[in-house]
């Protein structure tokens, strides 16, 4: 199995602040940049950022799973329509389009493909607004089942964010999501363009949330 | 008796009438695009069962509820006291209906003259929940316990159960037979003590009848975990106490002392859903009881954890049109070796490719993908990567034995397109046709041999001297490929340890002893050929498959075995014929023959119903001489997970074909890829079949076509489809 650095304090905070943006959206807007500032780690997944940062030509991203603990770097290998497609060392990879999670492959229960231009278009635009996206996934008897919510996108402080090669100030964005099972709140740190720097998405109910943050755009 | 591991399913035939034809396309019509269904409830992980009882059905202690299994759910339970034991498997059939096999041993138990001093007892139930609980409403469930055989623990039921509040749960019932035989508050007529046939057969003659008795109870949920119960029981122990007055069940001395007719007990609820209870039963006796839940519906890594695919990168609109490579041969090699290359990191296996300006057919081998979906989409995705712009149609053509089994034809444009999509999309764009005649050529050098040695483990279970019989020891499996559609293949098995062989009590048949002597190859076969055998599979025609298997079939027979099957690639029937002549070999399993020698065979029908069920028809000539059918029918679950049943009746008399009449089992396929997460076309299969006798017997040749077949056709490839983009 993966060797994974842990980076609990990191993830601990960062739950601590996404429970305060899921409640208020005037956020700590400082505390968020304060903690995306963290000095970055110089492995994951027995991966050298700095030299992972040197080797890939295009975009890199850091992605830790909230509950575990676990990071790895992962770059990407395709861009298709409007979607990007990191991979990870270890094999595993995420689809995003514009930062918002659409895929993930090789984690057991994955995202297979999602609706969520309707997020996109408010979180991009920086714009409140009230959304509905859906998730599919693959049951354990290998049907596909969808998971639909709707849901509440607002806007938070400005925070500035340091992290990799980005250095920035950017707007923090709160999707608050309710469907008929399961209830999340993903965050997004957008810039100036509209480009989404830094995440904490919901993935399924298992594994929770998946932070997300670009070393590189 | 037997466990049978890998026995292959089952034989078929080619004829068909116009209506069949007809009624076979509409059927087709029918069968439409595994839709996206919204999820009910958590998808993830499955729903909390009820608690189950001593019997390993729903239930207090002793006594049943009428609460249901969520759908689908497979436990198995032991529980034991007072010197019974009693392992059950219950399945959940349908959400409403669900059947039970228990093998029960009771210590001390002698009725009428029994040999030893353990009693080994089978038994079969059915429930059916007639009304589901609601607000004001009970939950009723009827069941019928033991309904089949010899009827110890026979009894019928009614049964009430409702919910108050949150944390208490009430039950009431009446029951008759073993469950009316304490305080009964009346009788139904009078309770037939006498064996139908051999038994073995439903005991529909004492359903609902003779004393009727009330029985209830409470259960209390503390917390998550914990909970408590009471109930009052209906059952008097008759047999076991020496008091059954007509019955011949009898025994003497008595196993235990009824004080009472109150139970208590707790339980304990794990993590992952398996049960611990601790009863204090019939003011006498202490016991306890444990079950372990699986629903096939559930896996624990359901997308698995395999590498990611390759993404799927657009073409430049400029060089859509560019045909230079086409006529270029160096060009040509290096794009085949590009794919096969390509191939090999998702190890698939490149077998061959036609490659026109637009159009590439491939002949893909996958060994590696249990879910076939899964394989077409990666190589869809790396013909995606590697071929020249140009080429915009994909035809993939799965081969398994050298049969082509499908052709799978996938645009281009659409992968680009839809890779993000969900993947009903995709099916919509998809063609599946048959691949008669659009095989490309097998560009492999060299023949290809296998060879692999592993351990094997045979069971033989429910002899009542020794219920459970084990043999062990190493296997080595030997193929050798003449060409892509000829085999020969061997194995050779040298038993290190076992007790199969100390079966020493006789078994009488009036019939050739064609499976009966079970025991005797065991004895003899220490070093042992399980099979070597010359093979030929072909593709005769358009929905046509055949095979031709010679040699020495299995561990009990030699001869020569042919099958024809048709099967259109977009059909739920499927007909075939398969027709062996056989001779049976020596004890010893190595070169020699011994007289008896038979001409068996059948035609077979397979059904997929569409709703989770398939069904299967054998009709023919068996093992034995013995003219009759085999019905199956097994819930199919898009996993690959099956567990049927099946019956054989033929024209050999209950009488001739001894204890349990006629044959029957239960079977059960476990894909590993479920277990594990990680793709792997291994599964698991177990047959447990209530006794061996010779009536019914049929021939475990190797490699039958159907389950080979379908596994690429139409209606199989819908239910995985979700698997393509994976």
């Amino acid at each position: 199995m993966k060797t994974m650095m842990r980076f609990r304090a990191a993830t601990a905070l960062l739950a601590a602040i996404g429970l305060t943006a899921c409640e208020n959206v005037d956020l700590g807007g400082g505390l968020m940049g304060q903690l995306l500032n963290r000095n970055q780690p110089t492995e994951a997944s027995g991966t050298n950022v700095a030299a992972f940062l040197a080797k890939a030509p295009g975009s890199v991203a850091l992605v830790s799973f909230e509950e575990t603990g676990e990071t790895d770097v992962a770059a990407v290998v395709a861009r298709e329509n409007g979607y990007a497609t990191f991979v990870t060392p270890a094999g595993t990879s995420f689809t995003a389009k514009n930062g918002i999670l659409a895929a993930t492959r090789g984690y057991g229960n994955d995202i297979m493909s999602s609706d969520i231009d309707a997020t996109l278009k408010l979180v991009s635009a920086k714009r409140t607004g009230t959304v509905s996206r859906e998730m599919r996934y693959l049951n354990g008897a290998g049907e596909t089942v969808a998971i639909s919510f709707s849901c509440r996108v607002q806007l938070g402080d400005l925070a500035p964010i340091q992290s990799g090669e980005i250095n920035t100030t950017a707007r923090i964005v709160v999707e608050s999501c309710t469907g008929n099972e399961f209830e999340f709140d993903n965050t997004y740190m957008v810039d100036n363009s509209g480009t989404v720097l830094s995440s904490r998405q919901w993935l399924n109910p298992v594994t929770g949330k998946i932070i997300f943050q670009l070393l590189r755009r | 008796m037997f466990f049978h591991a890998n026995r292959p399913a089952s034989a078929s035939m080619s004829r068909f009438s116009a209506s069949l034809r007809f009624a076979l396309l509409s059927g087709a019509a029918l069968f439409a695009y595994g839709p996206i269904t919204p999820a009910v409830g958590d998808p993830f992980s499955a729903p909390v069962s009820p608690s189950h009882n001593m019997y390993g059905v729903p239930g207090l202690i002793d006594m049943p509820t009428a609460e249901v299994a969520p759908d689908a759910q497979l436990s198995s339970s032991l529980s034991y006291f007072a010197g019974t034991a009693r392992s059950t498997l219950s399945f959940q059939v349908l959400p409403r209906l669900s059947g039970s096999f228990r093998y029960t041993a009771i210590d001390g138990y002698m009725p009428g003259g029994h040999p030893t001093t353990t009693y080994y007892d089978r038994s079969f139930d059915l429930r059916y929940q007639l009304l589901e609980e609601g607000k004001y409403r009970p939950s009723v469930t009827v069941g019928l316990q033991d309904f089949i055989g010899t009827g110890l623990y026979g009894a019928e039921y009614i049964v009430a159960s409702k919910g108050i509040g949150d944390k208490l749960r009430v039950t009431a019932g009446l029951g008759w037979g073993r469950l009316g035989s304490s305080g009964a508050i009346g009788s139904t007529g009078t309770r037939p003590t006498g064996l139908l046939g051999e038994g073995g057969i439903p005991t529909y003659d004492r359903w609902f009848r003779g004393d009727v008795a009330p029985f209830g109870g409470v259960s209390y949920q503390f917390n998550d975990r914990l909970s408590f119960k009471a109930e009052y029981s209906s059952d008097a122990y008759a047999p076991e106490r020496g008091l059954s007055g007509a019955s011949d069940n009898n025994t003497l001395p008595a196993i235990f002392d009824r004080k009472s007719s109150w139970n208590f007990g707790a339980d304990y609820r794990f993590r992952n859903g398996n049960q611990l209870s601790l009863y204090s039963l019939y003011g006498s006796e202490i016991g306890v009881q444990f079950s372990v839940l699986t629903n096939p519906r559930f896996a624990k890594l359901p997308s698995g954890i395999d590498s990611a695919p390759a993404p799927i990168r657009s073409r430049s609109a400029a060089s859509l049109n560019d045909l230079g490579w086409s006529a270029d041969d160096l060009g040509m090699s290096s794009t085949k070796q590009a794919l096969a290359d390509a191939l090999a990191t998702d190890s698939l296996i490149y077998e061959g490719m036609t490659l026109t300006a637009r159009h590439a057919t491939l002949r893909l081998r996958n060994d590696t993908y249990g879910a076939e979906p899964q394989a077409i989409g990666r190589a869809a995705r790396h013909m995606a990567n590697v071929l020249p712009a140009s080429v915009e149609q994909f035809t993939i053509v799965p081969i398994s034995q050298g049969l082509p089994l499908a052709a799978v034809t996938l645009h281009r444009r659409d992968l680009e397109r839809l890779q993000h999509a969900p993947a009903e999309a995709l099916l919509a764009r998809t063609q599946v046709e048959d691949a008669h005649g659009r095989l490309p050529a097998y560009e492999l050098a060299g023949p290809r041999h296998e060879f692999e040695l592993s351990p094997y483990a045979t069971l033989s279970v429910f002899d009542p001297d020794n219920p459970v019989r084990v043999d062990a020891g190493l296997r080595a499996v030997g193929a050798y490929n003449f060409s892509p559609n000829l085999r020969l293949s061997g194995a050779i098995t040298q038993k290190l340890v076992g007790n199969l062989d100390s079966v020493t009590r006789a078994i009488p048949s009036s019939l050739p002893r064609v499976r009966t002597d079970y025991a005797e190859y065991s004895k003899q076969g220490d070093l042992a050929l399980e099979h070597l055998t010359l093979s030929h599979f072909g593709r005769p025609g358009k929905d046509l498959y055949s095979r031709l298997t010679a040699g020495y079939l299995e561990t009990m027979y030699a001869g020569v075995s042919g099958e024809l099957l048709w099967k259109p690639v977009d059909s739920r029937l499927a007909l075939g014929a398969e027709l062996n002549y056989v001779k049976q070999r020596d004890f010893d399993q190595r070169l020699g023959l011994r007289d008896y020698e038979v001409a068996t065979g059948h035609l077979s029908a397979y059904y997929d119903f569409g709703n989770g069920f398939h069904g299967q028809l054998d009709a023919g000539r068996y093992l034995a001489g013995d003219l009759g059918a085999t019905v199956t029918l097994d819930r199919e679950f898009s996993n690959g997970w099956r567990v049927g049943a099946y019956a054989t009746f033929t024209d050999v008399t209950a009488e001739d074909f001894g204890e349990g009449s006629f044959d029957k089992g239960i079977r059960l396929t476990i894909p590993m890829a479920w277990a594990l997460g990680k793709p792997t076309r291994r599964e698991n299969n177990l047959i447990i079949q209530s006794l061996t006798r010779d009536g019914g017997a049929r021939l475990n040749v190797q490699d039958r076509l159907y389950g080979r077949v379908r596994d690429y056709h139409k209606p199989q490839l819908t239910k995985e489809w979700g698997r393509v983009w994976r």
